[in-house]
C-alpha cells in the first residue's frame, strides 16, 4: 500500500490543454448560438432583411424585364417557351389521369352491380341458411300456389263445360232446329 | 480524451501530449476530407416500385418481405421543403421500413424537384391534383376503400386540405408529424413572415420560381449559428470522439438537399396561412370549396417535438380542437422538427406509438 502511494507521488499530474480547449470552445459555441437565435427574433432583424431583400427584389425585377425583353427580341425559343410546352405535357397528363379515374369508377361501378345481381340470384350454398333468400323464394312460392289454384279452377270450369257439352249432344235434337242449322253449315 | 494526465516522468507526458496533438491533426484532416471528397450516403434505400407519375411528381409503393397484415393503406405526404426521403432515410432509421415491417401497405408521394414551368403551381393544384389523385390511387391499389395519411410538416397541412374537402377514398385516420394547423404564434416565422415589409405577392411576382437556397436560407437562419457553423464543428466533435459519422453524413445530405417553391405555393402558403391564419377560420377556398376543419371525421394522432422552432407544438395540437370527429390522440416528445422522424427517439419510441396508433385503427386482412 506504501508503495503505491509512492508510486502515485511520484507521478507528473497535469491537465489536458486539448480537452480544456475543446470544452471552452464548444461551451462558447453554444452560448453564442443562443445568443444569435435571440438576435434573429426581433423587429429590428426582420426589418433589416426585409430591407435588403426588397432592394434585390427591384434589382430582379429589372434584371427580369430585360431579360425577357432580349429573349422576345431573339429568334430563339426562350425558357418561358420551353416552360409553355412542359406545361401542356402536364395538362394533358391531368387529362389522362382524369379519364383513367372516369374509367375506373365505371368499371368499379359495373363490377359493383353485376356483383351485387349474381348475390342476387345465387343459390344459397352447403351449410348457409340463405336467410336473404328465404323473403324472395317464400313470395314466389305463394305465386306459383296462387297460379295453380288458379289453372285448376279454370280445369274444373272447362270439365264442367266438356260436360255440359257432352250432354246438350245426348239428347234427342228437334228437326226444325236440325234444318236452321243445316242452312246456316251451307251459309 | 481524459482532463487530467497522470505521467510517470516529464517525458512521458510530453509523449501524450504529441500524441493527443497527432490525433487532433488525424481528426483535422478526416473532417476536411469528409466535407471534400466524401461520397455521399445513399438514403432512401427501402425497395420501391413507381405507382404512378405526374409532371415531376412520383408515388411509390414500398414492397415488403414480411406479410402484410393490414388493409388500409397508408400514404405518406411530405412537405415542399427538402426531400422526403427523411421519411426513408437509412435501413434501421426508417419510418417507411418500420411500417413496411410491421404489415402496412405503404405508399409515399414524391413531389420531385420543381423547375421554371412549375412556378404557377398553386396549393389548390397541389391538393385536387396532385394529393386526391394519388389517394385514389393508392385505395385503388391496395383493394381498400379507406386510407391512412401521415402528413409530415407542411405535408400535414395539406392533408387538411385534402381531408376537408375530398369524402372518397374515406379517410379513416390522419397522423400529423409536426404539422402545423394553427399559424398564430409561430416562434420566429411569427416576426420575420409578419413584419411590414415582408410582402408575399411581390417575392411570388419577382421570383416566379422561389429558388431553393432563398428557401433553405429561411430555414438557417432560424439558427445560425448552430446551421452554419455548428454542423461542422459537431462533425469535428464527432470524429475527435471516435463515434461514427454515418449519421452526420446522411442527415447533412438530406438537410442541404433542398428544392425550389412554386411561386403560386408560396404566396399561398405564407399569404393565407402564416399571414391570414385563414385555416382554423375556415377561409381557405380552393377552386371554389371552402376548407370546412369541421368535416374531418378522420382519427387524428397528432405528435409534436417540445424543441421544436420551426412548428410550434401548439401549432399542431390545435388539430384537436378545431377538426372533427371524436378519436383522437395527442402525443409529445422531448426533440426538435426532424427529432419526430430522425434519431434514437424517433426510433425507439414515435414509430411504434404510430405502427401502435394506426394497427388499432386499420382494417387487418385476417378479419375477411
Amino acid at each position: 500500500m506504501s508503495d503505491e502511494v509512492k508510486q502515485d507521488d511520484s507521478k507528473v499530474v497535469m491537465f489536458n490543454p486539448f480537452n480544456i480547449w475543446k470544452n471552452v470552445y464548444f461551451a462558447s459555441e453554444a452560448s453564442l448560438a443562443a445568443i444569435t437565435r435571440k438576435a434573429v427574433e426581433t423587429t429590428m432583424f426582420a426589418n433589416s432583411v426585409d430591407m435588403i431583400l426588397n432592394s434585390y427584389l427591384q434589382y430582379l425585377k429589372l434584371q427580369n424585364e430585360v431579360s425577357n425583353h432580349v429573349a422576345e427580341a431573339l429568334p430563339f425559343s426562350s425558357h418561358r417557351d420551353t416552360a409553355r410546352v412542359a406545361k401542356m405535357l402536364t395538362a394533358l397528363e391531368n387529362k389522362v389521369d382524369r379519364l383513367d379515374e372516369e374509367l375506373f369508377t365505371e368499371l368499379y361501378e359495373l363490377k359493383e352491380d353485376t356483383a351485387a345481381i349474381l348475390e342476387r340470384f345465387a343459390p344459397p350454398t352447403a351449410g348457409e341458411e340463405g336467410d336473404g333468400l328465404a323473403i324472395p323464394i317464400d313470395q314466389h312460392i305463394k305465386t306459383t300456389e296462387a297460379l295453380l289454384e288458379k289453372l285448376s279452377t279454370l280445369e274444373m270450369a272447362m270439365e264442367e263445360m266438356k260436360a255440359s257439352l257432352l250432354e246438350l249432344k245426348a239428347k234427342p235434337k228437334p228437326k226444325t232446329t236440325a234444318r236452321k242449322s243445316k242452312k246456316t253449315t251451307t251459309e | 480524451m481524459e482532463r487530467i494526465y497522470q505521467a510517470h516522468s516529464p517525458g512521458e507526458a510530453g509523449e501524450i501530449l504529441q500524441q493527443n496533438w497527432e490525433h487532433w491533426l488525424k481528426t483535422t484532416a478526416r473532417w476536411r476530407e469528409i466535407l471534400t471528397y466524401d461520397p455521399r450516403p445513399a438514403t432512401g434505400c427501402s425497395p420501391k416500385e413507381t405507382l404512378w407519375t405526374k409532371n415531376k411528381a412520383q408515388l411509390y409503393h414500398y414492397q415488403s418481405s414480411s406479410e402484410r397484415r393490414y388493409r388500409t393503406p397508408v400514404l405518406m405526404i411530405y412537405a415542399l421543403i427538402n426531400r422526403p426521403y427523411v421519411l426513408d432515410l437509412t435501413p434501421g432509421s426508417s419510418l417507411v421500413e418500420y411500417l413496411v415491417n410491421e404489415g402496412f401497405d405503404v405508399y409515399l408521394l414524391d413531389w420531385g424537384e420543381f423547375e421554371w414551368e412549375d412556378r404557377d403551381i398553386t396549393y389548390a393544384d397541389l391538393v385536387y391534383d396532385y394529393i386526391a389523385t394519388a389517394a385514389r390511387k393508392v385505395a385503388r391499389s391496395a383493394g381498400s376503400k379507406e386510407i391512412s395519411i401521415i402528413g409530415y410538416c407542411m405535408g400535414g397541412t395539406m392533408s387538411t386540405l385534402y381531408a376537408a374537402l375530398f369524402d372518397r377514398p374515406v379517410l379513416k385516420n390522419l397522423v400529423y408529424l409536426a404539422a402545423p394547423i394553427d399559424f398564430n404564434r409561430a416562434g420566429t416565422y411569427d416576426v420575420w413572415l409578419k413584419a411590414p415589409g415582408y410582402d408575399p405577392d411581390r417575392i411570388a411576382d419577382t421570383m416566379e420560381l422561389v429558388p431553393k437556397s432563398f428557401i433553405d436560407w429561411g430555414t438557417r437562419m432560424l439558427n445560425p449559428m448552430a446551421n452554419y457553423w455548428g454542423t461542422y464543428t459537431r462533425l469535428w466533435k464527432t470524429l475527435e470522439e471516435g463515434k461514427s459519422v454515418h449519421f452526420w453524413k446522411v442527415l447533412n445530405k438530406w438537410s442541404s438537399d433542398n428544392i425550389n417553391f412554386p411561386g403560386g405555393a408560396y404566396r399561398d402558403w405564407i399569404r393565407d396561412f402564416y399571414q391570414g391564419n385563414k385555416l382554423i377560420k375556415n377561409q381557405v377556398v380552393l377552386r371554389g370549396k371552402r376548407v370546412q376543419l369541421q368535416r374531418i371525421k378522420a382519427n387524428i394522432l397528432a405528435m409534436v417535438g417540445l424543441r421544436d422552432h420551426i412548428v410550434m407544438p401548439h401549432q399542431t395540437a390545435a388539430a384537436l380542437t378545431y377538426l372533427g370527429g371524436n378519436d383522437k390522440t395527442y402525443m409529445e416528445f422531448p426533440v426538435g422538427h426532424g427529432g419526430l422522424v430522425l434519431g434514437e427517439t424517433a426510433r425507439m419510441r414515435v414509430f411504434p406509438e404510430i405502427a401502435y396508433w394506426l394497427g388499432e385503427r386499420s382494417e387487418e386482412l385476417s378479419e375477411e
